[in-house]
């Protein structure tokens, strides 16, 4: 799933300079599960806004609604009067989701309050790390199911830097060092010898280099 | 000459035992300051590594350093970050690098950019390292570019890769090697060698692959200069010193540590020329390249040959 | 009824047969590995093992909880309680310290630490140099006070520790011993550490303990020291463990007594307790209430996508409505009165969890004279409950907020304390960045016992004034 975290109170409030009311939308799917911008945090920042807006002089007026998903048009839609019922809309959506927003609502602001972080997995309650970069060519089935693209700092396709260190990556201990990953996977199910192979320079054109993407599926259309 | 071999290259392939050192280029747009090492180094080394924007720290780029060593006299080996220039740049950097008559080519990953003076840089990482030597050996092989297209006049480097033989996991890191050489390594360099023991016991593998066949394998030696430097050392991840060194500097007081860091260094030559599969050395000093000379000289390495 | 016993234990027969003389029948699975999940609650659960399912009543854990050999970086450790040893180390006349070993992340076991002080205390009798090294050390046993003086007075070295790191050196036969206590670091050289088997845990008991969803610390232990439960209680209704370190002695008593809990726990009466209830339409069916409950009652309803509470097994404690992310969960006969109550700015709210929090406030009221006037409590079935947005809320009307919660090791719910100070400590972030005052909220953590601490921390709060 999408993992994002919320902005600093700071910059929100910094964004909503000029507006007297705001609503917040949460959404119900990716960010709730990374407890980023489901209702119950959307709830947490109206409260924190209203303090900091106070302490500022100003005055927010604050609600919430919480679509099942922002990037599904039809859910927007089911909660269009709550949406539309404040001067702007603060977004607790991904980025897909605010831009989604803004596409619904021509003439509003519409603000985001996470920063959309990474494409990955919950290892644990409040402990959430990268998997997936979306770089449109897959080659996990080469790497023992660990990817470097996303998971080693330097996408490294062929082995590791001279930085892997102890199993750990060289900007960060804390950090595994994907093809060590990749190396024990590897030596676990037999098939080192598939390592030897070199994998040559990449096409990026399926990735964001391409250019932004679409898919288009004639036969579901 | 286009298509002229490099000196590096001449010597290594008539079974001399080469000697190289660094150039680290400068903070700056000084060049001065690379002349100035080039002449320190003149005539008693085969080639100079002139290092890539190491640690990731901006310098004068490895290809204009070069080309001021080359002009001053010592032949450099440029060296290439997969960091910091996609395909295109690559390529290009390395044609101008070749036009300029620069012959040696040593690629590398690149220190990751946290470590250096712009860590909010974005990085490119558009090919690795052994994707890239693949692609130079393919270019010099059949005349092409990365993405597929005729080069008329392509750039042939003799080319080179690093490698540590005390990184973990060793078989991964043979994996890697194998790899660097079938993509095209001719020659390879390694990571500071302090403990011969365990670097023989890692040459005998390299051996059994017959690699040191496939390659030039190139001995690094780090010089210290105090008890500070070694001990610092000894606590990189990736360095293997043994405590018996870092215990003969501390025995030599303090006032001797720079002659008792020579004297290690002469020793460790010594040694290491003698490994069967070595097929040069190549000093790393660091802040102190006035002592290479000392060094080679006292190893018996001058005169250097002139291979026609 | 059906009992699963699992683990790999001499006394599994012994407590089958037990159990079959009061009409149970068993069903033992030695290799805890075997079980693929565990599901449902006390009366009716479900375990799927490779070779099919099976279903039982209760469940009691014998596997082991401790590694039975710590690591000594290679060396080999004598172990406590052996003479031999003991007539080793005597006959050595060995001139640097003996090291003893206690190493429990929690408070160690009564029989452990009486032997290792009788242990250190006959070495230092023989003017052999002592130091007893320990992690976390319970004296309060019979004797084991009166012991530790003993041993302090012939000469015994006490060091605590938080980081233990034990190196062997084959050459000189030696152990190197790093200890650290967060502040000072101690470096020793022994050729001597007697220890007992408690060092951390084995990773087949942490498997395990995941798959039945018992709470474990930080080490992995399931909590079985926590005073608030019994030995043999693990904090999930209809689960027991039986400790292989104590039930040698006990097993009679601890049968008994999980006997007694498992009627209670199979058909007590559950129908007027607090419990949470899910709405399903705003349930993400994320997984976060699952994981965070500490009594397992969470399970989800494949069919209809959502989480459900297992009202017999839930505590009540609210856990998992604090933490939802959707908003989804309430607690029956929610506690939290409607925020808004005018006029109250000059007073303290205090939110106290029903376990120490109210037994503690009870005791505290009537030492603060005129100042109890000027605060209001609010009772709720733990810290865990005490949310971001409750504490807010309560600013909109009251000056102050406090959360009034047990000790740590002491929450009934395990981690409901820390839950509460971590939602206090960012409603003051939030407080100070906007450059209010950030000495509104507060979280204190109290024993229900020794409330004294807690009423001085009270009235500080009190009579700050800004």
């Amino acid at each position: 799933m999408i993992i994002a975290e919320q902005k600093s109170i700071d910059e929100i409030i910094g964004s909503l300079e000029g507006f007297k009311s705001a609503v917040i939308a949460a959404c119900g799917t990716c960010v709730t599960v990374c407890m980023s911008g489901g209702e119950k945090e959307a709830i947490r920042l109206a409260d924190a806004l209203e303090i900091e807006a106070k302490a500022r002089g100003r005055c927010i007026k604050t609600s919430v609604t919480t679509p099942t998903r922002q990037c599904d048009m039809e859910f927007l839609d089911e909660n269009e009067e709550a949406l539309d019922s404040a001067e702007c809309i603060l977004s607790l959506g991904c980025g897909a989701g605010v831009q989604f927003l803004a596409e619904k609502f021509p003439d509003k602001v519409v603000l985001p309050g996470l920063n959309t972080e990474f494409i990955g997995v919950n290892r644990d309650i409040g402990y959430w790390t990268e998997m997936c970069q979306g770089c449109g060519n897959c080659m996990l089935a080469k790497t023992g199911g660990v990817c470097p693209v996303a998971r080693c700092s330097k996408s490294n396709f062929n082995g590791p830097c001279g930085g892997s260190s102890s199993g750990t990556c060289e900007i960060d201990p804390d950090t595994d060092c994907a093809w060590q990953l990749i190396y024990d996977r590897m030596k676990r199910l037999g098939r080192l010898d598939e390592l030897l192979e070199i994998n040559e320079i990449r096409d990026w054109r399926t990735s964001r280099d391409g250019g932004p993407r679409s898919v288009v599926r004639e036969d579901v259309r | 000459m286009p298509g002229e071999k490099g000196n590096l290259q001449k010597i290594l392939e008539s079974g001399a035992f080469s000697v190289s050192a660094e150039i680290g280029p400068p903070m700056s747009a000084d060049a001065n300051f690379v002349v100035k090492k080039a002449s320190e180094l003149k005539g008693i080394i085969d080639s100079a590594n002139v290092t890539d924007n190491q640690t990731a720290v901006v310098r004068m780029s490895s290809i204009a350093a070069s080309y001021l060593a080359s002009i001053n006299g010592v032949e450099p080996v440029v060296q290439m970050t997969c960091r910091d220039r996609n395909r295109i740049a690559i390529q290009s950097d390395l044609l101008g690098a070749y036009a300029l008559g620069l012959r040696n080519l040593l690629i590398l990953s690149g220190d990751h950019q946290s470590f250096g003076n712009h860590p909010q840089s974005k990085n490119v990482y558009d090919v690795d390292s052994i994707q890239l030597l693949d692609s130079l050996r393919r270019m010099k092989e059949e005349g092409i570019f990365m993405g597929g297209s005729k080069c008329k006049f392509p750039a042939e480097f003799f080319l080179g890769a690093t490698v540590n033989p005390f990184a973990d996991p060793e078989e991964l890191q043979l994996i890697r090697l194998r790899k660097k050489i079938r993509a095209g390594a001719q020659f390879v360099q390694t990571q500071a060698i302090y403990d011969v023991a365990k670097f023989e016991e890692w040459m005998e593998k390299v051996r059994s692959l017959d690699l040191h066949k496939k390659a030039y394998i190139i001995a690094g030696i780090v010089v210290n200069k105090s008890l500070k430097s070694i001990e610092m050392t000894q606590l990189v991840p990736g360095m293997l010193v043994p405590d018996a060194l870092v215990e003969r500097m501390r025995a030599a007081g303090q006032g001797n540590y720079d002659s008792e860091g020579v004297s290690i260094a002469l020793d460790l030559i010594a040694q290491l020329r003698k490994v069967e599969g070595v097929s040069g050395i190549h000093i790393m000093a660091i802040g102190w390249e006035s002592i290479v000379q000392t060094l080679v000289e006292k190893s018996g390495f001058l005169p250097r040959p002139v291979i026609e | 009824m059906n009992v699963l016993i699992i683990g790999q234990n001499e006394i599994n027969e012994e407590l089958a047969n037990y159990l079959a003389k009061q009409g149970y029948s068993s069903v033992i699975i030695a290799d805890a590995d075997a079980i693929k999940s565990f599901s449902g609650e006390a009366g009716n659960f479900k375990v799927k093992t490779g070779s099919g399912e099976v279903e039982v009543a209760l469940a009691i854990v014998t596997e082991p909880h401790r590694k039975p050999v710590p690591d000594m970086g290679g060396g080999m450790p004598s172990p406590l309680f052996d003479a031999a040893a003991m007539e080793r180390i005597r006959a050595s006349k060995t001139k640097s310290p003996v090291v003893v070993l206690l190493d429990y992340f929690n408070e160690s076991p009564p029989a452990s630490t009486a032997r290792a002080l009788e242990e250190a205390l006959a070495l230092a009798s023989n003017k052999v140099n002592v130091a007893f090294v320990f992690r976390f050390m319970r004296t309060a046993a019979s004797g084991c006070e009166e012991m530790y003086l003993k041993a302090r007075r012939a000469g015994v070295t006490f060091i605590k520790y938080e980081k233990l790191a034990v190196s062997y050196d084959k050459g000189t036969g030696s152990f190197d011993v790093e200890i650290s206590d967060g502040v000072h670091d101690v470096d020793l050289n022994t050729q001597f550490i007697a220890t007992d088997s408690g060092h951390g845990v084995p990773d087949k008991f942490a498997r395990l303990a995941k798959k039945l969803r018992l709470k474990a610390d930080e080490a992995g232990f399931v909590n079985e020291d926590r005073y608030f439960l019994a030995s043999a209680l693990t904090g999930r209704k209809g689960v027991y463990y039986l400790n292989p370190d104590n039930c040698e002695s006990w097993l009679q008593e601890t049968l008994e007594f999980i006997g007694s809990m498992a009627c209670a726990d199979v058909n007590g009466d559950t129908s007027d307790k607090n419990h949470a209830t899910v709405d399903g339409d705003k349930c993400a069916f994320c997984y976060t209430c699952y994981r965070a409950c500490p009594h397992g009652a969470m399970a989800p309803d494949e069919e209809n996508r959502v989480m459900q509470n297992m009202e017999s097994a839930c505590e009540g404690c609210g856990a998992c409505a604090a933490v939802c992310p959707g908003n989804a969960i309430a607690m029956s006969g929610d506690e939290f009165s409607a925020a808004s109550a005018p006029g109250k700015s000059g007073k303290t709210k205090i939110f106290c969890c029903e376990n120490s929090g109210e037994i503690a406030l009870r005791e505290i009221l009537p030492g603060l004279g005129e100042l109890a006037a000027k605060i209001d409590c609010e009772t709720v079935s733990c810290g865990g409950r005490i949310g971001f947005e409750q504490m807010s809320g309560a600013l909109r009307s009251y000056g102050k907020v406090i959360a009034l919660v047990c000790m740590d090791d002491a929450c009934r719910h395990f981690t409901g304390n820390q839950s509460a100070c971590k939602q206090a400590t960012r409603l003051s972030a939030v407080l100070e960045k906007a450059g209010v005052s950030n000495k509104r909220a507060y979280c204190i953590k109290t024993s229900h016992a020794m409330p004294n601490a807690a009423r001085d921390e009270i009235l500080e709060v009190l009579n700050d004034n800004c």
